[in-house]
């Protein structure tokens, strides 16, 4: 009552601040009411309501606050992304799954809650619609009979997640918009995003209505009151309204195939889920992930890639994996040793992720979860030519790198200690010694260097 | 043992004894030469010094009589050991203005880089191919440059091999230009004290056991056998202790014999002199102040070379590589390291850690860090006055060795305590009490970088 009471003085205050200045402050709204719609371009307010979610999404996804955590929160919002992850086994990142609870919680009342308030990508596409009609003058073309694609999406993912692999996680719009803005430009990650804001300068809404997972998952949620109020519809039997496009579900025809279908494409998720990571071609040893990273199986299934971790990275040794011979892990983040190694005073991947991808964890706890294990070749080593060197026990953060004498070689020979060596790479990015005779009758060879980092049995 | 003597005989003469010179390093711990030159002489004291005063033999143990050590030179700045932070101490003192000397006890000056067969620069620059050793250092490169085969791989950012002759002589004629006195072929054994503060060193050549009396002494033996036999506080290390060598005939190997294949090993690298190739050793860790262990890694690593350029020759190509010459002098790489009033750790390097007194700054060997500075402090005993350390002795923790006793980086070091040697004898104070700010402003004049 207190606060109230004080916060309605402090109003009537500025009220009759406002007033004894009256012209000068007239004046000044009346410039910043122009401006502001000028910018919002619209009156209504809902319009303004998304503006403003756009942008707390660029601030949060930049990030423009000055809080590491903060690239997680979009993502997190994402009930698709939570169930998906959490039927593929995410674990112990609960705190991740409570934003998404009460999202998921008010779509279930509020249609539509998130598209129509919060997305970003899709005002974006609005934007990008509104403008190809007006300036482009592109044909608009009507998506009205494409079948509802998110629908069969989400569930095949669910049920994918459920048997092994979240097939369609990736296609997450929040996920998406992180990668367009957050995700570094020359890791493509911005490339689907891109397409997917491109797609609605000749079909607009097509995404928004018929593909978007998210979508088809705030109208899955809001199925229970779409089906009480067909009940209520037709114990009345009140003539049907028209009905706005994202209830075309009442119409009982479409029902009863659409839920044949959707048993076909969840049925069709699980097969595909359970048999992907056997399809898509196992690598062993996997690949390096960044520390904290759960096990390579989940790993790939549950990185919803919306580089948040790459964008994390100072010293920018994440990059996404492009290769083709394991693509159930495509795009998802490797670790390069190429240019820099895992700050030994940084933990910043390990706190971004919204999926449960990689564990959040502490520094200490970082410092002691291994990427991979470092590996040295003698042969490469500048001691086996009798060079000074001796360079990577200087940089070892970890202090696992010593040398002993032998005798038979008649130097010193760098050894590692397996328990201490965390795969930070900074012995690999430093090491001098590599296999440059080799390559130098043959420059196709590629360059190795004395220490390479693999990963742990 | 004592017995026999009385306890008053006794002290006379162990109190005076000086000892072995050429045992220079079991020095430490050992009574310090106690001169007799101010005070009256005491009891025992013989004034002839020209005589022969023979060792003896007193119940077993080798007793050295108290004897007057002829103080045959005066100086302001003293630098003991030539190598290059000595080289560089001494030329940096005397264009400070002062009167410079130098001892050394082999017959050239740079230490290791010369002497010692080290030829390859190593960690004058840092990110960004930024050379940081600028200075004597770099003038001495320079000088390098315009003699012939003098230095190769002079190039941003890669680390140049120098030819130890020509090295030898241009340390040599840059300490002809300022004329400093020098005592070569004399192995300094003593410091003498007065009090806490040196006041010069007593040394051993053909001319016998003679002192030279200094205002500062810069101790750049690379073992810090100076402070120790003051007394300073310092850390007894062992570090790999290996003898480099050199190749040659290296113009006439076959390559097409081996094409593709691994280079055999201990083939070295290239030197600027046509043909003839440096090889590095690390050898063992080994206590480089133990006379018999310095004598059995000698004869050991000589019959090593013989046996790895056998085994060079026996490669196909390579028949006609040959050994033109081991180091003369052992390569000992750490030894002793002061303890100063301030101590470089590699943790403050990685931080970039800077020093309000800074006097000099260090590289890395490949570029691979940032510059990091070389504080006053490092040079400073703690307890110790007018002894300034430069070089491989320098204080610093075990894992900073590599970074601290690298040429370049002695080269700065040295300039630093022959910077501020001069600045002290300039301004009539203790080292401990030397300006910073002066000494900046010199080493600055001196073209030194300072960060
Ligand atoms: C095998 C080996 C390989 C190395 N490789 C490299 C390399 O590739 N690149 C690189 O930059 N550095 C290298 N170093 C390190 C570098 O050569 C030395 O650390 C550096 O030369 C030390 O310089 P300094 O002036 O401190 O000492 P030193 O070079 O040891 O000079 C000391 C001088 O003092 C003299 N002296 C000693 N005791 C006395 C005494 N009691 N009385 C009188 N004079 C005395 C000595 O004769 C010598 O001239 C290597 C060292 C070794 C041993
Ligand atoms: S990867 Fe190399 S630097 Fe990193 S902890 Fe292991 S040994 Fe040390
Ligand atoms: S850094 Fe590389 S070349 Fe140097 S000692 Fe270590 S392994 Fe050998």
């Amino acid at each position: 009552m207190k606060a109230a009471d004080q916060r309605r003085a402090r109003s009537e205050n500025g009220l009759s601040e406002n007033r004894s200045d009256s012209n000068n402050a007239k004046h000044r709204s009346d410039h910043l009411h122009f401006w502001v719609r000028a910018l919002f371009a619209t009156r209504r307010q809902r319009e303004r309501v998304r503006w403003g979610m756009l942008a707390v999404s660029l601030a949060l996804c930049l990030p423009l606050v000055p809080w590491t955590k903060a690239t997680t929160v979009l993502p997190a919002l994402s009930p698709f992304v939570a169930i998906g992850s959490l039927l593929a086994g995410a674990g112990g990142t609960l705190s991740l799954f409570g934003a998404a609870s009460c999202v998921a919680l008010v779509c279930a009342f509020r249609r539509r809650f998130l598209c129509r308030f919060v997305c970003p990508l899709g005002l974006l596409q609005d934007c990008a619609a509104s403008a190809s009609f007006r300036s482009l003058s592109f044909r608009r073309v009507s998506v009205h009979r494409v079948p509802r694609i998110g629908h069969w999406l989400v569930l095949m993912t669910w049920c994918g997640a459920a048997c092994g692999f979240p097939l369609f996680l990736w296609l997450d719009p929040f996920s998406l918009f992180s990668a367009l803005f957050g995700g570094v430009y020359r890791d493509w990650l911005w490339v689907v995003p891109t397409v997917v804001i491109a797609m609605s300068l000749v079909l607009p809404q097509l995404w928004c209505t018929k593909l978007c997972p998210l979508g088809a998952t705030q109208d899955m949620l809001h199925w229970p009151v779409t089906w009480r109020r067909r009940q209520t519809c037709s114990k009345k039997r009140s003539p049907l309204r028209p009905t706005p496009l994202h209830d075309r579900v009442a119409v009982p025809r479409r029902a009863a195939m659409s839920s044949a279908g959707f048993v076909l494409a969840g049925g069709l998720g699980g097969l595909l889920g359970s048999r992907f990571r056997r399809l898509s071609g196992q690598e062993s040893p996997p690949p390096l992930r960044p520390p904290g990273a759960v096990d390579e199986d989940q790993f790939a299934a549950l990185c919803i890639r919306c580089g948040n971790c790459l964008q994390a990275c100072p010293p920018k040794i994440l990059r996404p994996d492009f290769a083709p011979n394991r693509f159930a892990g495509l795009a998802a983040p490797l670790v390069h040793f190429d240019t820099d190694y895992c700050r030994e005073d940084c933990h910043a991947c390990t706190q971004v992720c919204p999926s449960g991808a990689i564990d959040r964890l502490t520094l200490e706890q970082k410092l002691k979860h291994p990427i991979g294990l470092a590996q040295i070749e003698f042969n490469l080593c500048l001691l086996a030519y009798d060079k000074e060197c001796e360079i990577c026990e200087r940089v070892c953060p970890m202090e696992a790198i010593s040398f002993a004498w032998s005798e038979q070689e008649y130097t010193v020979i760098p050894q590692l200690d397996v328990d201490r060596c965390n795969g930070c790479g900074a012995c690999v990015v430093a090491c001098p010694g590599d296999n440059k005779w080799e390559r130098k009758g043959n420059p196709n060879i590629p360059r190795r260097k004395a220490i390479t980092i693999n990963q742990r049995n | 043992m004592t017995s026999r003597l009385s306890r008053r005989e006794w002290m006379q003469l162990y109190g005076g004894a000086t000892i072995g010179g050429l045992a220079a390093g079991s020095v430490s711990g050992v009574a310090r030469a106690d001169l007799a030159s101010r005070n009256d002489a005491p009891a025992g004291v013989q004034a002839d010094v020209t005589g022969v005063q023979p060792c003896s033999l007193v119940n077993g143990q080798v007793i050295q009589p108290q004897k007057v050590i002829p103080s045959i030179h005066n100086t302001e700045v003293l630098v003991v050991g030539a190598g290059p932070a000595g080289t560089c101490a001494a030329i940096a003192a005397a264009r400070g203005g002062a009167k410079v000397t130098i001892v050394e006890r082999y017959n050239h000056f740079g230490g290791l880089s010369t002497g010692g067969l080290v030829l390859v620069i190593l960690g004058h620059w840092v990110t960004g191919k930024k050379q940081v050793t600028q200075g004597i250092g770099e003038e001495i490169m320079q000088r390098l440059d315009k003699l012939d085969r003098g230095i190769v791989n002079r190039r941003d950012g890669v680390n140049p091999t120098v030819d130890a002759e020509a090295l030898k002589h241009v340390t040599g004629e840059m300490v002809l230009e300022e004329g400093i006195d020098v005592f070569l072929h004399s192995w300094a054994a003593e410091a003498i004290m007065d009090d806490n503060v040196v006041r010069g060193i007593v040394f051993q050549s053909k001319s016998g056991r003679q002192a030279i009396l200094a205002d500062q002494v810069i101790d750049t033996t690379g073992d810090g056998d100076i402070f120790a036999a003051a007394g300073a506080d310092h850390e007894r290390r062992k570090y790999h202790i290996g003898l480099p060598y050199r190749i040659g005939n290296l113009d006439r190997v076959d390559r097409s014999k081996s094409n593709g294949q691994r280079p055999p090993r201990h083939i070295g690298s290239v030197t600027p002199i046509p043909g003839v190739n440096w090889v590095n050793m690390h050898g063992p860790d080994a206590d480089g102040l133990d006379v018999r262990e310095l004598s059995r890694l000698e004869l050991n690593h000589r019959r090593q070379i013989w046996k790895q350029v056998e085994q060079l020759r026996s490669t196909p190509g390579y028949e006609e590589v040959y050994l033109m010459e081991t180091a003369p002098q052992m390569g000992v790489r750490i030894s002793r390291a002061l303890k100063g009033t301030e101590n470089l750790t590699l943790d403050g390097v990685k931080k970039g850690q800077r020093f309000v007194d800074c006097v000099g700054v260090g590289g890395a060997w490949n570029g691979d860090h940032q510059e990091w500075d070389i504080p006053y402090g490092s040079l400073l005993p703690t307890k110790i006055d007018n002894l300034l350390t430069a070089g491989r002795s320098l204080s610093h923790e075990p894992k900073m060795s590599d970074l601290i006793r690298v040429i370049p980086n002695c080269w700065v070091s040295g300039q630093a305590a022959g910077a501020a040697a001069a600045v002290a004898v300039r301004d009539n104070v203790l080292a401990r009490e030397v300006s910073i700010p002066k000494v900046r402003e010199l080493l600055l004049e001196q073209k030194a970088y300072l960060g």
